[in-house]
């Protein structure tokens, strides 16, 4: 009989899980871990030795075995994954979805009807003594903290209570526009320095690429591609040749600009930390916090270095509707500010700051000029034709940024 | 009148009105035991975990921000006591919360699915809806913890990746690679199931790489 158990200790069994997760490496083997996983190679080196054969081509043969028992991983197909990010991005509406990934969105409808279908099973039911004995759980526990009692251990009489209650709301409305101000300063500030350091690395970029803004592969071939009319700019995370962010994204990715200069603190989707090393954009649409210079097809590299052309601006709220399919409005503001205003980045590197999207030129910062040309200036208008992500600025200084 | 909303319930559980809890917890005890057993794999462990998401709703339901929905917040922290159920009972998530699906390491090799090749669940189809079912349960048992979990949340709770990620305090990105590894795992075991019962349906394994 063996004199060793067969089973292994909580810690090792641990400890072997997280071995077989790293893939054998043991560097990659979380630190809590790694010590136990290093015995366990240990041992099994350790077994060679005791059969009187220390040959590393056994031990690896050992180890193959052991990989070989691993199951195979499945993975979906670019489209069906792509289509799966859509699917979920446009509220698992299918229809909502690109017509090239429509076929595959709807094959995800499919399956999510079969998984639906495998909870909606009426075989199992909550019994009448499950929900009781939840509740007796419940009250048996400590009173919910809530559930406190209001009533006061003194008497107050109606007027002192009313006094109280003016005095308090005296100092709440004098505090609480404080607080405010100060809240959106600090945003307002934060990126308007953000702007100005991304302006530092938008200036070095093109100094090093023929005076070019920042696209995601400066290469002929896929530059031309990037500029095709028809391919859709707010693609964000799902395909960097059509997504206007990953454009905006190489300014990160080449080191010109740091991430973190690229978000707002107004955006609470923003990722800053925890990005893949060779991410080439933004992972999801929410993500994104700046808005930036959509092409135009034909546009000489250095047509963008002048006062009055924008080359970046707080998150675009036309965008986020049209993205939604949500009516915008011609008069709103960057979400990134509570609505309040956006700051905008010129090709000669200044920042201003602007409380309506209008600039003075009648040019709608968010909007192409064709769909500027459809509303009024002057009369606030909802529900008005739709952005798909097609749009391309009229001239190089039509103003229009995106996502 | 109309009845009150489950977000108006709560509020009123809040402010100390105790009568809501039955009301609140008969709106949605078949649903959740429903979506609390398909994740766990047992009863047992489903109804624990039931147990433990209303205590903890009871603990919590002064956060609850009333803007949201109340249904995807209920259902989200019966998925994190689900998890903590099969610990206790000793059947771990096979991997840790962090940890990122995808890639394969130096071990396994990676399968790509085809999902347009996985042929859906026509009404017209000669199998039983039962055996439909059960198919399905299997293929969703075959998913090791985390999949599943991030694929009911997903497919059938209908949440976005931004509050899948939020509710279960992973990186989005992990949200992403996670569900997309747990839709091919669950179309390919569906698939080799239904070929198994049907022989004239081709199993997909094909096994061939992407380029």
């Amino acid at each position: 009989m063996s004199p060793y158990s067969t089973h292994l200790c909580e810690e090792a069994q641990l400890a072997f899980d997280a071995l077989v997760e790293a893939g054998w490496v043991i560097e990659r083997v979380p630190a809590e871990y790694r010590g136990c996983a290093e015995r366990l190679v240990g041992m099994l080196d350790s077994a060679c030795d005791s059969a009187g054969s220390n040959d590393p081509a056994r031990l690896e043969a050992l180890l193959r075995d052991v990989l070989d028992a691993v199951p195979s991983e499945s993975r979906l197909l670019d489209e069906d994954a792509d289509a799966l990010d859509m699917w979920s991005q446009s509220g698992y509406n299918s229809a909502a979805v690109p017509r090239s990934l429509r076929a595959q969105a709807e094959t995800h409808e499919e399956l999510a009807r079969l998984v639906s279908m495998s909870v909606d099973t009426e075989d199992i039911r909550a019994s009448d003594e499950l929900v009781d004995s939840t509740i007796a759980a419940i009250f048996d526990r400590q009173p919910l903290d809530t559930s406190r009692d209001y009533s006061f251990s003194l008497r107050f009489r109606m007027t002192d209570l009313a006094s109280i209650a003016a005095i308090l709301l005296i100092g709440v409305s004098v505090v609480m526009p404080v607080i405010t101000s100060m809240r959106f300063e600090s945003i307002r500030k934060h990126n308007e320095t953000n702007f100005a350091v991304s302006s530092v690395g938008f200036g070095s970029y093109a100094m090093d690429h023929e005076g070019r803004l920042p696209v995601y592969t400066p290469s002929g071939e896929l530059a031309s591609s990037v500029l095709n009319p028809a391919l859709r700019w707010w693609m964000v995370g799902l395909d960097p040749t059509q997504s206007n962010s990953a454009n905006l994204f190489t300014l990160a990715r080449e080191g010109y600009a740091s991430l973190e200069s690229l978000t707002s603190p107004g955006n609470r989707f923003a990722q800053a930390g925890d990005v893949p090393e060779d991410a080439v954009d933004w992972q999801d649409f929410e993500q994104v916090s700046y808005s930036y210079r959509v092409n135009r097809p034909g546009t000489r590299n250095d047509d963008w270095a002048m006062r009055g052309i924008v080359v970046m601006t707080d998150r675009s709220p036309v965008t986020l509707k049209a993205y939604k399919r949500l009516p915008i409005d011609p008069f709103e503001n960057s979400p990134n500010h509570a609505g309040r205003g956006q700051n905008i980045l010129h090709g000669d590197g200044s920042v201003e700051w602007i409380n309506t999207p209008w600039l003075d030129r009648n040019d709608h910062v968010f909007l192409p000029e064709f769909i500027e040309l459809l509303i009024t200036p002057g009369v606030k208008e909802s529900g008005m034709m739709p952005i798909r992500g097609l749009e391309r600025p009229k001239s190089s200084v039509d103003a229009f940024v995106g996502p | 009148m109309a009845e009150p909303s489950d977000e108006t319930l709560v509020a009123r559980y809040v402010k100390g009105d105790r009568s809501v809890l039955r009301v609140l917890i008969d709106r949605h005890k078949h649903d959740m035991l429903r979506f609390l057993t398909r994740l766990t794999g047992s009863r047992d462990a489903a109804e624990d975990a039931f147990q433990e998401t209303f205590l903890q709703f009871h603990l919590a339901a002064h956060k609850f921000d009333t803007k949201r929905r109340f249904k995807p917040w209920i259902f989200t922290i019966a998925a994190n006591k689900a998890r903590d159920a099969m610990r206790k009972k000793g059947r771990r998530p096979a991997l840790g919360l962090s940890a990122p699906v995808g890639g394969n390491g130096n071990g396994a090799p990676i399968e790509f699915v085809d999902l347009m090749e996985i042929s859906g669940p026509n009404p017209d189809d000669d199998l039983q809806e039962r055996e439909q079912q059960d198919m399905v349960a299997k293929a969703m048992d075959s998913l090791t913890y985390p999949l599943r979990e991030v694929l009911l949340l997903a497919y059938f709770q209908r949440l976005s990746y931004a509050q899948i990620a939020d509710d279960l305090d992973i990186p989005l990105g992990t949200v992403k690679s996670r569900l997309h590894s747990a839709v091919a795992s669950f179309a390919k075991h569906y698939q080799d199931l239904k070929a198994q019962t049907d022989p004239s349906i081709q199993s997909h394994a094909s096994g061939e790489a992407q380029e």
